[in-house]
């Protein structure tokens, strides 16, 4: 177990990449779904098409923030290491 | 360039040089390059400002009633994103469209910044803070301003008597009268998360995308210099290309989401439709 004053450096470095890929991961799946709900939608209403892809990118967005977020953390923290 | 890097390296993100760099760079480091390095976000902020101004002095400058050329791409712009507003909120949303559609043409001028060389977005610069976070520089501002603007104007929609009452969550029954100061504390913090996601959402977007093209042009330096060929490959062109879609759509969804904000806090109009379906 790493310890001692410079411990916390082992600690960081093996968790900060681990927490930007769960939460890369757990994005991914949410908005597969987002997407592919856009898709089936246009494939109901061709003529919507635009405004489906004006609504599946806002939420897309909203979605990928929250990998923003971590992403943000991530690199505060890489800072300490 | 050396101090840049190990300043860089140091908090572990990669920057190009911005064009203050490069003249303290050639000039030699003295209290006018310094005070124009500290404050390069401001003089970028003032270039956006300026790259507005004059786009749209040029489309105004004689008005025709059939429109050509800058006026006519102009009217395109603005008479769309009324539109846009006006589906969210309806006919009253006529009078917010000039803040958001500034709102919207200011980031989306300040995110293109980054990707043009030796500029810098504004948009994508922040100091670390003892807490950890980076605190955004011009997010953080713009995202309090779009939050008080919302505020400001379901105080003047509603007076103060609706306003509060909608802060403590529109009561008509004794339990929610009894749950209000929770529902006051929920909105607070709601109203503190609104802040603290639109500027967070837009600085991690746009300065993950800057780095990124710090990378890649990192890589591509590394890579011709090991090739040892004289010129560098501009490798990054297709990541300048993706920096100008982020960057359009983290203006379009700042503005969608302050629009949205508004529709929640506005007061809600009884229409046509309402009242057919309750006498159905």
């Amino acid at each position: 177990m790493p310890d001692g004053l410079e411990g916390y450096k082992a600690w960081l470095a093996g968790a900060v990449p681990l927490m930007v890929a769960v939460t890369a991961f757990g994005s991914a799946l949410a908005l597969g779904r987002a997407v592919a709900a856009a898709m089936e939608a246009t494939g109901r209403q061709p003529e919507a098409a635009i405004k489906i892809l004006i609504n599946m990118m806002a939420g897309c967005v909203l979605i990928e923030a929250l990998t923003i977020y971590s992403m943000i953390v991530a690199f505060s923290l890489a800072g300490k290491i | 360039m050396a101090a840049a890097e190990t300043h860089a390296a140091a908090h572990a993100t990669a920057e190009l040089p911005s064009l203050f760099e490069v003249v303290r760079h050639l000039a030699g480091s003295s209290a006018f390059t310094a005070w124009l390095v500290q404050w390069q976000h401001l003089w970028f902020t003032l270039a956006a400002m300026l790259v507005v101004m004059a786009l749209m002095y040029t489309g105004t400058r004689r008005q025709a009633l059939i429109p050509a050329g800058m006026q006519n791409g102009l009217e395109v712009v603005v008479d769309g994103f009324a539109q846009f507003v006006c589906s969210i909120l309806g006919p009253q949303g006529r009078q917010h469209v000039p803040f958001i559609g500034t709102l919207f043409l200011y980031i989306l001028i300040m995110n293109w910044l980054g990707l043009i060389p030796l500029m810098r977005s504004p948009t994508a610069g922040a100091v670390s803070s003892p807490v950890g976070l980076p605190i955004p520089l011009t997010t953080l501002p713009l995202a309090v301003c779009a939050v008080l603007y919302v505020h400001g104007a379901s105080l003047q929609a509603s007076g103060l008597k609706g306003y509060l009452y909608h802060f403590i969550g529109s009561p008509s029954h004794l339990i929610l009268w009894l749950v209000s100061p929770l529902i006051v504390v929920i909105h607070a913090l709601g109203e503190f998360s609104k802040v603290f996601s639109l500027s967070m959402r837009l600085f991690g977007n746009i300065s993950g995308e800057d780095t990124l093209i710090a990378v890649i042009v990192k890589q591509c330096v590394a890579l011709t210099n090991a090739l040892h060929w004289p010129p560098v490959l501009p490798l990054h062109v297709p990541f300048l290309l993706l920096g100008l879609l982020t960057g359009l759509v983290q203006a379009f969804v700042f503005a969608l989401l302050t629009t949205i904000y508004l529709a929640l806090m506005l007061p809600h109009e009884e229409s046509g439709e309402h009242r057919v379906a309750h006498a159905g």
